[in-house]
């Protein structure tokens, strides 16, 4: 009951819809806002999962990736005009399900998208050197992480609407 | 040289480093966005202790949550003790990974071959 408690004043907080099995969220998101967003994650999930699973925990560190991203390309990309960005997580009868999407530069859409295919293409050994590489030198380990969760349905693409571009992310995780 | 005491936190892990003793604990999970920041003073007392270690050194990793900042900072903490084995100081890394969890098994399976430093392994519940 206190978990349930402390997840209801934050979302109250946040102004983010009060459903059980979502947590929704539209608007701004920093480096301050992420860490918010995380804690509160970590006990929606410990809260709806009803038994600890190695999934829930897969489907959690995604989540920490992918939002931890969108805060610190907005923090590179938008400086102190941070830009409105969604995060919906879902715990239902089954499947975890987290959904992102946030505002791209036009001049960083060519270089990201080809990052982006570039990793989300890879095969098995070419993914695993790649891995190797990030944790010991390199960049892209958090989208490498997730590209490397067994398990996962992953969708991603860069949507074009209306002059912005949006990275949208969709992973879901069967319980 | 003084011990090194840190308080778990939300997204932070306990930090219990014994200078006298050689038992260095790191225990919980540790996902924040800005893990230089929390890792940094670690891998700098970490640099001092190697000048002057314990008769044995045991970095216990305990990690439950690990983000991908955080996995490239334990590498370069690791990568402070690897003079001491070089040195065939007596020291070991015990990573301890929840039961099932193979992706931070594999991180600690990765980070030893490639830094080439003794590690046991060991499956606990969180």
């Amino acid at each position: 009951m206190v978990v349930t408690s402390s997840i209801t004043k934050r979302k109250q907080l946040f102004d983010l819809p009060i459903r059980n099995e979502e947590l929704e969220y539209w608007g701004p998101v920093d480096t301050q806002f992420s860490n918010s967003f995380l804690t509160m994650g970590n006990e929606f999930i410990e809260r709806y999962v009803s038994y600890k699973s190695k999934v829930s925990k897969k489907a959690f560190i995604c989540l920490v990736e992918l939002v931890q991203n969108i805060a610190e390309y907005n923090a590179i990309a938008f400086k102190d005009n941070t830009p409105d960005a969604y995060l919906d997580l879902q715990v239902k009868k089954g499947f975890i399900q987290i959904r992102t999407g946030n505002i791209l530069k036009a001049t960083d859409v060519e270089l990201l998208s080809q990052k982006f295919k570039a990793i989300f293409e890879m095969n098995q050994s070419a993914l695993e050197a790649a891995n190797k590489e990030a944790i010991l030198n390199g960049k892209s380990l958090g989208l490498i992480m997730i590209r490397r969760m067994e398990g996962a349905a992953i969708d991603w693409e860069i949507q074009a609407k209306d002059n912005t571009h949006w990275l949208v992310f969709e992973l879901r995780f069967e319980l | 040289m003084k011990n090194l005491e840190i308080e778990p936190y939300l997204q932070t892990p306990e930090i219990d480093f014994n200078a006298d003793s050689g038992v260095l604990l790191i225990s919980g999970k540790s996902y924040p966005a800005d893990a230089i920041e929390f890792y940094q003073p670690i891998i700098e007392w970490s640099k001092e202790y190697v000048n002057n270690p314990a008769k044995k050194t045991e970095l216990i990793c305990e990690i439950e949550y690990l983000n991908s900042a955080s996995q490239k900072q334990l590498v370069e903490l690791l990568l402070t003790f690897k003079p001491l084995y070089d040195a065939k100081k007596d020291f070991l890394v015990r990573w301890k990974y929840e039961e099932g969890d193979d992706d931070i098994l594999s991180v600690g399976e990765l980070v030893e071959h490639e830094l080439e430093i003794p590690f046991e392994y060991e499956e606990v519940t969180f």
